[in-house]
């Protein structure tokens, strides 16, 4: 049972890294740097909680807070360049911030426990829901109530306004600019909300496993980050969750085949951006569920998209 | 703010009458080459006006540079009196400049209707009652797409993508309407009916600049034509002027003149 709790912490904790590249690619960018953000929400979410005394939730709204203003910061230098030097930068930005947190020592005693970023060592003792008598499956509830909140606002998101301008922007940034949009503001925009997602990831992460370090927010988080999209799809924000799921599950399902779980899960990637360029979950197929959701008789103006 | 409908006779009037878009010693260069040299010209409020040229003649780079997409070696830029040379394209179209392009760029992976929507926006002083879907949904059914509203794009044919490009470009409320060679590749029957959607924008007030080789087109809709060569303007007046000056005979046709 522990053993299910805690995968599913991970798919709801991963899930929430997935839409934070998604929500980085529908407004035509691709990153390679949200683990960065994820590493700043865990350090001050972290600290909030075990140096400073905070209670979670504000704890975990300052992860987001630093995350998405360093993602502002970040922002507007990173977007004057575009696809493969954007993936670059944002992975330079990721290093930085991890090599940050390799160096940074900020501890204190708590009794017999040294607390606090530690460098190398790591920062231990993470044990607000340890000390509060949470158990895992109440942390679990946690988690999906934050991942729910953020699934709602991405809801919103994708039917309003602004989702349809950042997919815009995503396809023509010239057309785009021809209907008046700012570009530039839409993709800052992206950038820093998704900044926000993954500080969010990265505080909830810290609580659940009490502990992080600089080695767990290196390359192959940015890579399994990005892989949720791209294999569930960047039709709706159904396919990083779906991602999430089905390659969080299967890496762990497959944990019997050792090393060749790599492979198929490498092999699934590639099978998937040849045959379906734009995911499981693409734009045709998000349209084709809408066209049988929507009431037959509708013709006229209908007044909701 | 929304200009009277009326045929505006071509040339200079009161103030009122001021042209819509005055472009002055306008020069945009790339490296060497002088895509647009030294053009001026003026488009009256409610006219067609029509730009031609052969090909490479810079009649898009000038499209380009009016919408802020290029930004001019030189020259001035004036939008209803004022200068808009060098700003950003969504504050260009913001003031009232909507554009097709001419190899269509619509957003293929976004429905027909989406299109549209994404484009309606509430201008200052503009009519706030009508929700922007409501005006989305009038505009797909202006341009004929309603039945096609839940479509994607790459499900609609080439003259439905020409109208839903048109449906977009109307969507910024544009005062004036750039177009770049909106006939190419229509046959005989959408000619037609471009031809009459364009008179019928004419007729609702908007002022449209075109660029465009169908010939039929441009003498049929046109009040007043422009014709640049190399990056200038050899010729401007009356469609029937421009039939016949010698000028750009010679740019289509070679300098003998002679028929081929």
């Amino acid at each position: 049972m522990e053993y299910y709790i805690a995968i599913a912490s991970i798919i709801g904790i991963h899930a929430m890294l997935g839409l934070s590249v998604y929500l980085v690619a529908i407004s035509g960018q691709m990153s390679f740097g949200q683990q960065g953000f994820f590493a700043l929400g865990a350090y001050l979410a972290g600290m909030s909680t075990a140096l400073w005394g905070l209670h979670l939730l504000p704890a975990l709204a300052l992860g987001v807070v630093v995350a998405a203003v360093v993602g502002l910061l970040v922002g507007f230098p990173a977007l004057r360049v575009r696809g493969l030097y954007l993936a670059i930068a944002t992975f330079g930005f990721g290093e930085i911030v991890r090599l940050a947190f390799l160096n940074v020592r900020y501890t204190r005693r708590i009794g017999d426990r040294v607390v606090g970023p530690n460098a190398s060592e790591g920062f231990r003792h993470v044990r607000y829901i340890y000390d509060r008598g949470i158990t895992p499956l109440e942390y679990l509830g946690i988690i999906l109530l934050a991942l729910a909140v953020v699934v709602v606002l991405f809801f919103a998101l994708e039917r309003s306004k602004l989702g349809a301008t950042l997919r815009a922007v995503e396809e023509d940034e010239v057309a785009a600019s021809m209907v008046g949009i700012n570009v530039t503001r839409a993709k800052v925009f992206g950038f820093t909300a998704a900044a926000g997602v993954a500080g969010l990831a990265g505080g909830l992460f810290v609580h659940y496993s009490s502990y992080i370090d600089h080695d767990m927010v290196a390359l192959p988080l940015a890579i399994a980050s990005v892989t949720y999209p791209i294999f569930g799809g960047l039709g709706s924000f159904v396919g990083p969750l779906l991602g999430a799921v089905v390659l969080v599950g299967l890496t762990e399902s497959l944990r019997a085949l050792h090393d060749a779980r790599e492979i198929i899960y490498g092999a699934l990637i590639i099978l998937t951006m040849l045959f379906r360029p734009r995911g499981l979950v693409d734009e045709a197929l998000v349209l084709r569920v809408k066209g049988w959701l929507r009431p037959r008789a509708v013709r006229r103006p209908a007044p909701a998209p | 703010m929304a200009a009277a409908a009326r045929g505006a006779p071509p040339g200079p009037g009161p103030v009122s009458d001021a042209p819509i878009l005055a472009i002055r010693n306008l020069s945009r260069n790339f490296g060497g080459l002088r895509a647009l040299d030294d053009v001026s010209l003026e488009v009256p409020r409610g006219a067609v006006f029509a730009l031609i040229g052969p090909n490479g003649s810079g009649k898009t780079t000038l499209f380009n540079v009016v919408t802020g997409t290029l930004a001019p070696t030189s020259g001035t830029i004036l939008f209803q009196g004022e200068p808009i040379a060098g700003a950003k394209t969504h504050e260009i179209v913001r003031r009232g400049i909507g554009r097709t392009f001419q190899n269509i760029r619509l957003f293929t992976r976004m429905s027909v209707f989406d299109n549209v929507w994404v484009a309606v926006r509430t201008p200052r002083g503009g009519d706030r009652a009508r929700s922007e879907t409501e005006r989305a949904e009038a505009l797909l059914e202006l341009t004929g797409l309603t039945a096609k509203r839940n479509e994607l794009v790459e499900n609609l044919n080439f003259g439905e993508r020409r109208r839903l490009e048109m449906a977009r470009a109307l969507a910024t409320e544009p005062r004036l309407l750039l177009l770049d060679e909106p006939a190419a590749g229509m046959g005989a029957l959408e000619l037609e009916r471009l031809t009459q959607d364009i008179r019928r924008l004419r007729e609702l007030g908007a002022t449209i600049f075109l660029i465009e080789h169908t010939m039929d087109l441009v003498m049929g809709v046109a009040d007043r034509i422009a014709v640049l060569n190399f990056g200038h303007k050899i010729a401007e007046g009356a469609p029937g002027e421009i039939q016949t000056n010698q000028r750009v005979i010679e740019a289509y046709l070679g300098r003998e003149g002679s028929r081929a």
